[in-house]
């Protein structure tokens, strides 16, 4: 491994330095001495590289660059953390989400509480009692120095709970007024005019589940008798919009999930024929739950690896041609695939490290959601539950298996990333190489490599897009990393 | 044979700067968490050590004033 990646474009030779965080532009006989060193050859072996080349290696190291020791790597240093723990206790997450239900009016082939995975929970009629609801959003904001507070619903399909929604926001409301926001996550199949007014008067942040047009929606999103939802919640759609353009343009949003076959064109001619509806900014993209299952066998076939291949060689001519033209998101879904981690790369800093640094994606455990189950059990997002409890309502935060999860997520990690070139690039959490409540070395080391993969690849199509227009990103610049 | 080429904004350690979560340590006041911005320390407590977290998992920082050094990814 080493702290610096090689790649080219059909014009240049680069090299990301991972010391500086800079992409340089060499000639291949640096990369020559470069290769040469990783494989420790002796200078007398390395007799096709230049010594032009190696002195220019030797002066950009005397300037910092490119790096030969490996960094260390502590993310929640123990000595570290006895502020961090002080900070969550005094102001609580910055997203309280309560499970509301585990029950769900539909039986979405691939859903992950469809008895496909084994390390998750069926569905029930479990139900979150009104009582522990309204203890959650009590000790949520029960903590004076947050000065926002944002309740978020989950389920099973929340809005059959709707009443209990109701009163948790009139609870809310009345003990800190406009300070507190809502969310929910829906089928998208219980929203009718009465629903629909509701969220829009709470201003709820509303992320509702769309496969795409309704041969690919209805293909695994069912109810129990086996009947298509498309339809259903194509009307609420336009009924928010019909009823508050405003907040359906500022406050919905779609979740994609990417089931095979994945057909990447059907779905790009149906968002580009909607583009009153559909824009890059409102539609996330996500695969199947990665964790083990048997979900595979209930799908109505695979995605055909040269046609996928294919398909997102066309996606990607999509955003380069706006990118080339100067022009953003004309076509909704390639901009929702493909350009959210040019963002961080564009606004990167350009600094030097210090000898330790952490690695990223990891949060504090309770720091940015408590998710909490409909027994009251607090966790730290719903992807991870019901792995690594970390309180409940009646005892708040659990310090000790907070701190258990960072330090087994820095022992994990320590050993890999400092002397990995995308260290300052890739982010994951626990969620990422986790077998039920296990770090998964396997997981891991497929992450890595899937990590250097996309991100060389990514550093690729970033220069080859500057080479042609450089303030080809400048779109980036307005985008607010939040 | 060695040219820098394509900087980046340098935005994101403005973001973290401003916008995130931050808990310091190290100055005169250990304890200390800031909601909003690390570069909102006073003046005596410049030299402190934070560690910043920003919404979503979109980012995070480790920071000395010290030497300003810093890092932030996204998600």
């Amino acid at each position: 491994m080493s702290l610096w990646c090689a790649f080219a474009t059909e014009r240049q030779n680069y090299v990301y330095d991972t010391s500086s965080n800079r992409i340089l532009a060499v000639e291949p006989s640096v990369i020559g001495v470069l290769h040469g060193e990783q494989a420790h050859q002796a200078p007398g072996e390395r007799c096709e590289t230049d010594q032009a080349a190696r002195e220019a290696v030797a002066a950009a190291r005397s300037e910092g660059l490119l790096r030969q020791l490996p960094y260390q790597i502590r993310s929640f240093p123990r000595d570290e953390m006895h502020g961090q723990i002080a900070g969550l206790l005094a102001h609580g997450p910055d997203q309280l989400v309560l499970n509301v239900t585990e029950a769900c009016n539909l039986r979405c082939a691939y859903c992950t509480y469809s008895g496909a995975y084994p390390h998750h929970r069926s569905h029930s009629k479990r139900q979150m009692p009104t009582a522990v609801a309204h203890a959650a959003v009590t000790w949520y904001l029960n903590h004076p120095r947050r000065q926002q507070f944002t309740i978020g619903f989950y389920g099973g399909e929340p809005l059959l709970r709707l009443p209990l929604l109701r009163a948790l926001v009139a609870q809310a409301r009345a003990s800190v007024g406009e300070r507190v926001h809502f969310s929910v996550t829906t089928n998208g199949t219980l929203i009718d005019e009465d629903a629909a007014r509701f969220l829009i008067e709470a201003d709820f942040g509303l992320t509702i589940s769309l496969d795409g047009p309704e041969a690919i929606h209805d293909r695994y999103r069912r109810t129990g008798d086996g009947r298509g939802t498309f339809g259903t919640v194509w009307r609420a759609v336009n009924l928010l919009r019909r009823l508050d353009e405003r907040y359906f343009r500022e406050r919905v949003q779609f979740n994609v999930v990417l089931a095979p076959p994945v057909d990447l064109d059907a779905l790009d001619a149906f968002f580009a024929a909607h583009p009153d509806i559909f824009r890059g900014s409102n539609v996330m993209t996500a695969p199947l739950n990665p964790q083990p299952s048997t979900v595979a066998g209930r799908l109505t076939g695979e995605t055909d690896p040269s046609l996928a291949q294919a398909q997102r060689t066309q996606l990607w001519q999509h955003f380069e041609d706006d990118l080339a033209a100067g022009a953003r998101e004309r076509r909704a879904l390639p901009w929702a695939q493909l350009s959210r981690d040019f963002v961080p790369l564009h606004q990167r800093e350009m600094s030097s490290l210090p000898e330790t640094i952490p690695t990223h994606g990891q949060c504090l455990p309770g720091a940015r959601k408590c998710f909490v189950d409909t027994d009251g059990t607090f966790f730290m997002c719903e992807r991870v539950a019901p792995a690594w409890p970390i309180g409940s309502v009646e005892e708040g935060f659990a310090v000790d298996r907070i701190l258990a999860v960072v330090d087994a997520y820095d022992r994990f990690f320590a050993a890999h990333c400092g002397s990995c070139w995308a260290v300052r690039l890739c982010a994951k959490c626990v969620n990422s190489v986790r077998i039920s409540d296990a770090l998964d070395p396997t997981r891991r080391q497929a992450f890595c490599d899937n990590q250097r993969r996309y991100w060389r690849g990514l550093l690729t199509r970033y220069c080859g897009a500057r080479e042609q227009r450089d303030d080809a990103f400048a779109w980036a610049q307005e985008v607010e990393i939040r | 044979m060695i040219t820098e080429c394509f900087p980046g904004t340098g935005q994101i350690s403005a973001l973290v700067m401003a916008k995130c979560k931050c808990s310091c340590w190290g100055g005169p006041n250990a304890e200390n968490f800031r909601e909003g911005a690390a570069s909102e320390l006073p003046e005596a407590e410049a030299g402190c050590k934070c560690t910043c977290w920003c919404e979503q998992g979109k980012a995070s920082t480790q920071r000395n004033d010290d030497t300003s050094a810093a890092t932030a990814e996204a998600t």
